[in-house]
């Protein structure tokens, strides 16, 4: 019973996906029960495959430099040699973070112009601030004595930061990185109005052409792969807290 | 913790703030523009300010450089303070004034900040923030210190002196819609909000309350933060169009399938998670510590609601509410791709114009309005919460 909840259903709803996104008779025939008397159901300049392949690799590249750059930072900065830059890291992180996102990707376009890559630098701008508070939180948040007990048993600096800060942390750390994913699978989005492509490309296209079932294979394309994505890091999560209560 | 001498090595945000005012001299203080179109030609500092004000900022930097060697001492704090401060008024004054000479007499031309204005804002906020953090000084002193730089641009703002500057001249031109479109963001975020507030505590208090509902709440409201805000908004398109064909009373009221109607319902929907998250954890927390002591010294059940906890639960929610506020002022910005209107209307219009100068006009008022909100409600939080309670001074 369990594995049905767990295993069967994603899997059937993942298929159910993949049929939508890669074949445009069966989404034509959804589409067309949906929102009937419509001129045309299928964007006929890129296909949707196309469009999810570049959301994909917006979201990745700009979250997978925000984890990398982000954790490394956070660790820097809880380190001896950048301790003094704990308190500015923090407060730039904090004020940022009430920024809306949208507003940063807006301003890509006057700084560093149009199109995939200014948006990638956009959303890793944003993305890495989570990443950095929580990888601070985290590592801050380790329990100074099991640290000193590391030191007790001989373990190296290098070691104590692997094998002890960075478990214990780890937990924190990945909910930064999923909230980073969230924010970027979302403002990705968004993306499409400054050129870089990506499912909102339907969206907006939809919008100027008053075509609800552009909009609608966009948005539902779009929300599937968010939740898809924040299921499985929930899994990430959870086996990390697993890993941790044994 | 080693402790060692205070000062006795370097400070390095001090010198790292150094390094970046020095990159102010390197780069391009603004781009001057003959028209709105037109590729800019970049000014340096050098050019812009004359020979006194480079000497002035090249003595900033070589000063904040020498104190990055000073012992940690509050005199030094406040020189370091000080400095930052210095360099932001005099980068601005110069960019002000200059410009309005470079643009004299020219009916279009504008200038538009660059690299060197900005690294030199970013090296400000370096300086004063990394010796503000362990200055012994009141909250309130933070503030004041913390909002001077805004006070300076609106001064010089409502003087005239930046009217050179191409995103006040975008205002200029859009006046009167400018109040109309920042009207509707504050009413769409206020609205999604209120209405969140409202459904949003009676949930957190049912999911609390029965454990049947607890998982399928929090699985609704997760969800749906989860998806793309342009998303959620494109999927309210369809089902608002068609209760709209087929209920004519709907209709009248003005409900269709784009505008205010799909956008308020989304933007609530998104405000929900915090205020509901918030709303659990309270009744939580009032649970967890505090009734025993309260039954205790004898309270009816009239006094613990009034005096334990109301006072334990309002600034829990209202931080819940703080999230919900500046998430959604950012969200309603998306809105205007459903035609909702608020400032977004101006990112996007400059977007498909192709200028940048109103993207960035759109853009900072809505970062001020989410800045602004955020901190406001977090020192009504803070002068809501019971003294009990207050962990550190944030």
């Amino acid at each position: 019973m369990k594995r049905i909840g767990s295993v069967v259903l994603p899997a059937l709803l993942v298929a159910a996906f993949a049929v939508f996104v890669w074949s445009e008779g069966v989404r034509e025939l959804v589409l067309r029960s949906m929102f009937p008397d419509r001129v045309s159901y299928i964007y006929e300049r890129v296909t949707l495959a196309r469009l999810l392949s570049q959301h994909v690799a917006l979201v990745g590249v700009s979250s997978g430099l925000a984890a990398v750059v982000g954790v490394t930072l956070g660790i820097f900065v809880t380190r001896p040699i950048g301790r003094d830059f704990h308190p500015i890291v923090q407060d730039i992180s904090s004020v940022a973070q009430t920024f809306p996102p949208v507003a940063v990707l807006a301003l890509a376009v006057p700084a560093i112009g149009f199109g995939f890559a200014p948006s990638i630098v956009a959303l890793f701008v944003y993305s890495i601030l989570p990443v950095i508070n929580n990888t601070v939180s985290g590592l801050d948040s380790v329990d100074p004595a099991v640290i000193e007990s590391s030191r007790g048993m001989g373990m190296k600096r290098r070691q104590i930061l692997w094998l002890t800060e960075l478990p214990l942390a780890a937990r924190v750390i990945v909910a930064g990185i999923r909230t980073s994913l969230v924010i970027n699978v979302g403002t990705a989005t968004v993306g499409a109005v400054v050129g870089a492509g990506g499912l909102g490309t339907v969206i907006v296209s939809g919008l100027v052409r008053d075509n609800s079932a552009y909009v609608f294979t966009g948005a539902a394309t779009a929300a599937f792969f968010a939740f898809g994505l924040d299921f499985l890091i929930g899994r990430i999560q959870n086996r990390l807290y697993d890993a941790r209560s044994d | 913790m080693i402790h060692r001498h205070p000062g006795a090595d370097l400070e390095k945000t001090t010198l790292l703030g150094a390094v970046l005012a020095g990159v102010t001299l390197l780069r391009p203080l603004f781009a001057f523009k003959e028209n709105r179109v037109a590729l800019g030609e970049p000014v340096m500092l050098p050019e812009a300010g004359g020979a006194w004000v480079t000497g002035a900022v090249a003595g900033l930097v070589l000063a904040a450089a020498l104190l990055s060697f000073a012992p940690q001492v509050n005199r030094v704090r406040w020189a370091k303070i000080s400095i930052g401060m210095l360099l932001f008024v005099t980068l601005v004054i110069t960019l002000g004034r200059s410009g309005s000479q470079t643009v004299a007499g020219m009916e279009f031309a504008r200038i538009t900040p660059s690299t060197g204005f900005w690294v030199g804002v970013l090296a400000s906020f370096v300086l004063v923030q990394g010796s503000l953090h362990s200055a012994p000084v009141s909250n309130l002193v933070r503030s004041v210190v913390g909002l001077a730089p805004f006070l300076v641009v609106l001064i010089l703002l409502a003087g005239g002196m930046l009217d050179s500057l191409a995103p006040v001249q975008e205002y200029y031109t859009r006046e009167a819609r400018f109040v109309s479109e920042l009207g509707a963001h504050l009413w769409l975020s206020g609205a999604a909000v209120l209405a969140a507030s409202v459904t949003g505590v009676p949930l957190g208090i049912l999911a609390y309350r029965r454990r049947m509902a607890e998982r399928p709440v929090f699985a609704v409201v997760n969800g749906i933060q989860t998806i793309p805000s342009l998303a959620l908004f494109g999927l309210m398109i369809a089902p608002l169009a068609y209760l709209s064909r087929e209920f004519p009373v709907l209709r009248s009221l003005g409900i269709r399938g784009i505008g205010n109607a799909p956008a308020l319902i989304a933007l609530t929907l998104y405000a929900l998670l915090p205020v509901v998250r918030n709303a659990y954890t309270s009744l939580a927390v009032i649970r967890g510590s505090v009734i025993e002591a309260g039954k205790g010294v004898g309270m009816s059940r009239a006094q613990m609601l009034r005096f334990v906890e109301v006072p334990i639960a309002v600034p829990i929610i209202l931080s819940g509410v703080r999230v919900s506020t500046v998430q959604a002022i950012g969200n309603t910005a998306v809105a205007a791709l459903i035609g909702a209107g608020g400032l977004g209307t101006f990112v996007f219009q400059g977007l498909g114009q192709g200028a940048p100068d109103l993207v960035v006009m759109g853009v900072i008022p809505i970062v001020l309005l989410s800045v602004f909100v955020d901190r406001s409600l977090a020192v009504v939080i803070r002068a809501l919460t019971p003294r009990g309670l207050k962990g550190a001074p944030s």
